[in-house]
């Protein structure tokens, strides 16, 4: 066991001590642009990784409407629709759990930097003592600048957040975060558990942001926000840009019901859209927004298909 | 679909189990003892003080910190003045106890206490987290003056002639008057001072966070000469022996240096850092803890003599009287070591302050 504490230690904690204490010697001597610095750098290094993630959240989206169609064409047979899949999957390139690379390495540098927040902002003297042994010797610079300012904004970093901005903060790009890499499903059962995980994750990191230092909270934040423009310019912003969709139709005044004739007419567009959305995992959001219309203008958008049909 | 899901669920019970365990770690203290006839009086890691008699390790009495239990920790060396014990309590508050065990008086002050107190000219001066230097009437605890620095006061003062020395985690050394606070001079170090300076032959001797030993002199505040040997930290209050500076660093090493120029003599190496200040023994050598859980006796010529190996980490200072040495380790014992002339270590007693039966051990002895 000490062994492997060793090794952590090494690997992981020392050199995030170390970074994040010559990033608040080189920066302002501030903690919390140390933080900002670091998730940056911690998001350029990973960027290969998340670029190769979003084409392979790109190409999933993709094939998608071939994938529906096995399903449909082997409805009865789960094994052939698995096997037809896994060779879709391969003749295109896609590896379904190609996606997890990041999330992977993200893990050991929350757990390390939770750690490393703790020990480079010690309160009790027990722990700046520990925090001596970690800081590596040939770098003066790093020692010279102990014990770090722990303030930033209106926040102790070393401390959770007592106002609700920052779990608010987390939790909000953590929603968009997951809207943009939501996992393109045709299974309704998958598709339920991705809608699950869209609201759970924000909530949970929400929660955890009232527990943890608020300088691991600024990591969220400010890694989540990257992610998201990452993921934005690789594979589109059409998740983030139909919430604001969203929000704007909600935002409009309801039609009258003498005028409710020309959003009918608009219903057909509109469901386009939404079965798009419905492949990313979001049609919650667009059905509420049909339910947004009034009933009258319903019944008339299903008379006016029916009677095309 | 079901591995992104799993991993997100290790993640969260990853975090939860963080948020757990380690966020708050309870300071233990590390305070070291003050010996006056037959008793030692020392903080425990259980946040008290307790009065132990020096013949068998027995309990005379304890003293319970007042503060919450989260901050009872002691980790200054008590000091005895007369009929009064001066303690500073992490739980920010200074206490006045008299030798039956009772509280003469207390005095809250702004932040934790970390470093001891000295007692000098009627005046109890200690250092406070808060950035303050406080000092208060010896007899009624009422403050007479309070000095500001820009960062915390982990340092224990040290008074000579009617000044207080003490180092800042500002990265300065102050000297400021004891009559009425007013700053003599200050000297900006290159890193954080949290260790307690010494006075001696006219010069303050003190160590930085940046790995330089100062030698500063005590009337001016001007830098002699420094010693830039040292590859960590220096955190314990250094020892000054005839024509020899034992300057203790969190880099494991013991270093002694000549007094007047700086000069490296001799060095002991330990395999921690040390945390505590070594102490001389009958005049004939240096007893060394470190926490690598082994007390050295070191001679005076820098050979170590023996070594008891406690196998438990020790951060407390030690303290001697005769050929006596007491200091206490992380398995919450005191301990009392009776030093040979030839440097061999007997244990006398060990005293666990988390027994209900303190003296009552089922262990062969250390050494």
């Amino acid at each position: 066991m000490e062994i492997i504490i060793d090794i952590w230690n090494s690997i992981i904690i020392r050199p995030m001590i170390n970074s994040l204490v010559m990033l608040y010697y080189l920066f302002f001597n501030s903690f919390g642009v140390s933080i900002l610095i670091f998730t940056i750098l911690v998001r350029v290094v990973m960027f290969p990784l998340t670029v190769r993630q979003s084409r392979q959240l790109k190409a999933m989206n993709a094939i998608q409407p071939k994938v529906k169609e096995i399903q449909e064409k082997y409805a009865k047979d789960r094994q052939r629709i698995t096997q037809e899949t896994m060779r879709l999957y391969k003749e295109n390139g896609v590896n379904p759990i190609g996606c997890l690379g990041p999330l992977v390495i993200q893990v050991p540098i929350w757990i390390g930097l939770y750690q490393a927040i703790l020990q480079t902002l010690p309160a009790a003297p027990d722990r700046l003592i520990g925090l001596s042994g970690h800081l590596y010797s040939w770098l003066p610079q790093v020692h010279q600048v102990i014990p770090l300012n722990s303030s930033f904004l209106w926040l102790d970093l070393a401390l959770p957040d007592r106002t609700p901005v920052l779990p608010i903060l987390v939790g909000a790009s953590m929603y968009l975060m997951q809207k943009m890499t939501a996992m393109p499903s045709a299974d309704p059962r998958q598709a339920s558990t991705n809608r699950m995980m869209l609201w759970m994750m924000p909530i949970m990191f929400g929660f955890f942001t009232m527990q943890f230092p608020s300088g691991l909270a600024i990591y969220w934040v400010v890694s989540n926000v990257v992610g998201v423009v990452i993921q934005g310019f690789v594979t589109g912003w059409e998740p983030i840009t139909s919430i604001f969709t969203f929000i704007i139709r909600r935002g409009r005044p309801q039609p009258q019901p003498q005028q409710a004739a020309a959003p009918a007419l608009a219903a057909p567009a509109e469901e386009t859209a939404s079965d798009e959305t419905t492949d990313r995992n979001v049609g919650e959001d667009t059905g509420r927004g049909n339910r947004a219309r009034s009933k009258g203008a319903r019944r008339r958008a299903r008379r006016s298909r029916n009677r095309r049909r | 679909m079901r591995g992104r899901l799993a991993l997100f669920a290790l993640a969260a019970l990853a975090l939860l189990a963080l948020a757990g365990c380690g966020r708050i770690a309870v300071p233990e203290g590390w305070s070291g003892g003050v010996v006056d006839d037959d008793t030692l009086y020392i903080g425990t890691s259980e946040g008290e003080v307790r009065a132990i008699s020096v013949d068998d390790g027995s309990t005379k009495w304890r003293f319970t910190l007042h503060g919450e239990e989260q901050y009872r920790a002691v980790y200054g060396t008590p000091v005895l003045e007369g009929d009064t014990l001066y303690v500073g309590g992490y739980d920010n508050v200074l206490y006045a106890i008299a030798l039956d065990g009772r509280d003469k008086w207390v005095e809250p002050l702004g932040d934790t206490i970390v470093g001891g107190p000295a007692v000098a000219g009627g005046l109890v001066v200690v250092g406070a987290s808060d950035g303050y230097v406080y000092a208060l009437n010896a007899g009624d605890g009422s403050q007479q003056w309070r000095f500001a620095t820009g960062g915390k006061v982990w340092s224990t003062p040290a008074v000579s002639d009617g000044v207080a020395y003490f180092g800042s985690l500002d990265h300065s050394v102050y000297a400021v008057a004891l009559h009425d606070g007013s700053q003599q001079w200050k000297f900006a170090a290159s890193g954080a001072v949290a260790a307690s300076p010494v006075v001696y032959g006219g010069r303050v001797y003190v160590g930085a966070f940046d790995g330089s030993f100062y030698a500063l002199n005590a009337r001016t505040g001007v830098e002699e000469w420094r010693f830039e040997g040292a590859n960590n930290w220096y955190w314990a209050r250094p020892v000054a022996h005839g024509d020899v500076i034992l300057a203790p660093s969190l880099d494991g090493n013991l270093y002694a240096l000549n007094a007047d120029t700086g000069n490296l003599l001799w060095t002991v190496e330990t395999e921690g850092p040390i945390v505590g200040s070594p102490a001389v023994v009958a005049d004939s050598m240096i007893a060394l803890a470190s926490t690598d859980g082994r007390v050295r006796l070191v001679g005076m010529g820098g050979s170590v003599l023996d070594v008891c190996n406690v196998n438990e980490e020790i951060r407390t200072p030690v303290v001697s009287q005769g050929d006596f040495i007491y200091f206490g380790a992380r398995d919450h014992s005191i301990r009392a070591l009776r030093v040979k002339p030839n440097g061999n270590p007997d244990e006398e007693w060990v005293h666990f302050t988390n027994q209900d039966s303190p003296t009552q051990r089922g262990q062969a002895a250390a050494c």
